[in-house]
């Protein structure tokens, strides 16, 4: 393929677009709930946020991680810990409610969340950077997506650099769901420096990202640039609407972005990765997940991330202070914690082929 | 250089400069603890500057003079190292910015993690270096994975004191007027610690199955220099504190950096002295730290890095005590998020054919376009593969 034909894109433009961009200003819309219904809103939007999306991408985890034949492309050892790590955290939480260790280790879960939410964003700049790459035959685009990077992870923490300028933060769902956020009070010229940095970063990247790659003849990377640019007014924006004690829905809004580009970034991977393994005639035959993004069965691979969203609901109304609870904070950390190592490129060796499927169908 | 190798040698290259710099200077930083048991609380803030002047901010030069001269920049992620540096000095700025107000504690505190994990980090890099100089050496490819039940025992064991640290009701640390500060931290149940300790020491017994008597029923070579500086890592992170009281940290810090410095005078000039061979064999103009190093030059390749620590020693009395500090703090920091950087193979072209020409390897320099290059091209290979 020609290198000045070649598609940034992972799929197509509105696949991408629609999954990993349009996604967010969707969510965002959400914000616009708070001035019309008031607090009463953030209750009913955060349970369905966590119903109807946020277990359910938990599944999709463990779909592409369990399955024998892509198991054994994992750091299994690593993963194993990480899980037993998430039960010993999650079962602490119900075991030291009341006291002041207990705001710190669900201040320690809020602040693992946006940084998983920090992390997808990035890998799946990463993942268009090596797309890129191959069909523009342009490494160069590595070095001169770094600017990008530093204006991601400075949007996707400014919110917090903004909290953390309050005095006091309360995290309250409800009357039994609630607790201190801990956190330094920082001045606020803080901020003010951190929003002059994020303007500097923004700058930078203007200028390596797309009137010197321009200038150069090379194609600017738009879809990482809009990811980019998404997030950052995700994260930032809805507390121009809504008060510090509307934290869940600021939390839900962000989290809604992520989890769609999730079922729209592992559903392509997996499209494609179990096309690669697939090929393999001589290996074990592939597993329910796999063979469903093979045959390009959405409803059943999604139906069932639904269903084991379902059943860790019923388990929660069942016993909602203790083993429902817990379930449904295993099912969190494990996947912030687990997520972070099967996307690694060195710890999973199914990304690379994948990635370069990804690339020659471009 | 690979001529004269030694194919079984455990060693990176010299024997007697690994032994007592990255070994004996272990039991040398702890001479460090000495004073406390001489003149008490009086010897804290004395000893903990002499070894601010004396080991920490000379180390912090040794990045630079690893990292600035033309000739090992090129193969560099330059906008990496300069992205590090932002960073480091913006850390820096926040000192003065929340000075006096209640998010200075948790700055502080989170300088002060950060140190710690600069240390584990540093000894982590120099077992992963002997791991890849043995295995190429040997062609014993069993030894990363026999290793990570020791890399997992230096991660706890490293952090095991501040784990411990969790377990007490407040903290202070207190080493002159202008540095001091209480840690914020959540007070966690001693259960909590017992437990961590239970875990570090279950995988410690792990790390010495498979990397000790698993390997001699195996017939493989232990690897000693591992093992060694794991030991004297945890060691130094944890004993002194159960020797001193908590009132003694500047100390208990002071004597961990000291083995770090002492261990990274030995590795930058180790890997100093390969690389300059290597950079002069291919035609290089060399800057002044690594023509220091080729010629073996230590005296003045030390020196200049005592005379950068008297120069910010001595600003640090001229200039007004907490502009001082600022100076110190921005040394520091930097030195820590540089670090983290230049010594990685995937940034640095220099470190894989500096360790393959400790092993006695031939790989060609690449530079940082190639280094890139190499990312991009990687899942080609794994089709291939």
């Amino acid at each position: 393929m020609s290198t000045s034909t070649a598609s940034p894109w992972l799929r197509s433009a509105p696949y991408d677009l629609g999954f990993f961009v349009a996604s967010g200003f969707a969510t965002l819309l959400l914000v616009l709930a708070y001035p019309l219904f008031g607090p009463g809103c953030v209750a009913p939007i955060f349970g369905i946020h966590v119903a109807f999306f946020s277990l359910p991408h938990h599944f999709l985890t463990w779909s592409a991680l369990a399955p024998a034949r892509v198991r054994r492309l994992n750091a299994q050892p690593l993963v194993l810990g990480l899980i037993a790590v998430s039960l010993a955290w999650c079962a602490a939480i119900p075991l030291t409610r009341g006291a002041a260790v207990n705001d710190w280790l669900l201040t320690a879960l809020a602040l693992l969340a946006i940084w998983h939410l920090y992390r997808q964003h990035h890998g799946i700049c990463k993942v268009y950077d090596a797309v890129q790459a191959r069909r523009f035959q342009d490494p160069s685009i590595f070095a001169d997506r770094t600017s990008s990077n530093v204006l991601l992870a400075l949007g996707s923490f400014s919110m917090l650099v903004w909290l953390f300028t309050h005095e006091r933060l309360e995290y309250r769902l409800s009357e039994t769901d609630h607790y201190t956020i801990i956190h330094p009070v920082l001045p606020y010229v803080v901020f003010q420096v951190y929003v002059a940095l994020m303007v500097v970063a923004a700058l930078w990247t203007l200028e390596r990202c797309v009137l010197a790659r321009r200038r150069a003849g090379k194609h600017v990377p738009w879809p990482q640039l809009a990811i980019v640019a998404t997030a950052t007014l995700v994260s930032g924006l809805p507390f121009f609407v809504v008060p510090t004690s509307a934290i869940p829905l600021v939390i839900a809004i962000a989290s809604l972005y992520h989890i769609v580009q999730y079922f729209g970034f592992v559903w392509l991977f997996e499209r494609h990765r179990s096309a690669v393994l697939a090929e393999d005639r001589a290996a074990p035959a592939l597993a329910w997940p796999q063979r469903s993004a093979l045959e390009g069965r959405w409803r059943t691979y999604f139906g069932a991330a639904f269903a084991y969203s379902a059943a860790l609901l019923v388990i929660y109304f069942l016993d909602p202070q203790r083993i429902g609870l817990v379930l449904i904070y295993v099912s969190n950390v494990a996947h912030y914690l687990v997520d972070g190592v099967i996307w690694s490129g060195r710890r999973n060796r199914s990304i690379g082929p994948s990635v370069a499927h990804i690339a020659s169908a471009g | 250089m690979s001529a004269r190798v030694e194919r079984t040698s455990l060693w990176l290259a010299s024997p007697r400069i690994e032994a007592w710099l990255f070994f004996a200077s272990a039991p040398l930083a702890s001479l460090f603890l000495v004073p406390y048991f001489v003149w008490g609380q009086a010897a804290v803030a004395p000893a903990y500057a002499a070894h601010i002047l004396l080991f920490s901010l000379p180390h912090h030069l040794l990045t630079w003079m690893a990292s600035a001269p033309e000739a090992v920049r090129r193969p560099l992620r330059m906008d990496l190292v300069a992205l590090a540096t932002a960073v480091g000095l913006g850390i820096t700025a926040l000192v003065p910015l929340t000075a006096g107000t209640p998010a200075s504690e948790w700055l502080l505190t989170g300088i002060f993690v950060l140190s710690v994990w600069h240390l584990y980090r540093q000894h982590f890099g120099v077992c992963k270096m002997y791991d890849f100089v043995q295995s190429k050496r040997s062609g014993d490819r069993t030894l990363a994975a026999d290793r990570r039940s020791l890399d997992a025992f230096l991660g706890l064991g490293s952090f095991a004191i501040i784990v411990y640290v969790l377990t007490l009701p407040s903290l202070e640390f207190s080493a002159s007027d202008v540095e001091h500060y209480r840690f914020a931290y959540p007070h966690v149940p001693p259960a909590v610690f017992w437990a961590y300790l239970t875990v570090t020491i279950g995988t410690g017994l792990w790390a010495l199955w498979r990397c000790v008597f698993s390997r001699m029923r195996r017939g493989l070579p232990v690897p000693w220099p591992q093992l060694g500086i794991v030991t004297l890592t945890v060691a130094i992170h944890n004993l002194p504190f159960v020797l001193l009281p908590g009132e003694a940290l500047p100390l208990v810090i002071a004597a961990a950096s000291v083995f770090h410095n002492l261990q990274y005078f030995g590795f930058v000039w180790i890997f100093e002295r390969a690389r300059s061979k290597e950079l002069a064999e291919l035609g290089t103009t060399l800057g002044l730290p690594q023509r220091l190093a080729l010629r073996g030059a230590w005296p003045t390749y030390f020196g200049i890095a005592f005379g950068y620590a008297f120069a910010v020693g001595g600003a640090t009395l001229v200039l007004p005590r907490e502009l001082g500090a600022l100076l110190v703090y921005a040394s520091s920091l930097t030195h820590y998020v540089v670090d983290g950087v230049i010594w990685r193979r995937g940034w640095n072209g220099t470190v894989a054919t500096t360790l393959a020409a400790l092993a006695g390897v031939a790989k060609p320099v690449a530079s940082a376009s190639e280094t890139t290059a190499r990312r991009a091209a990687s899942a080609e290979r794994e089709v291939r593969a």
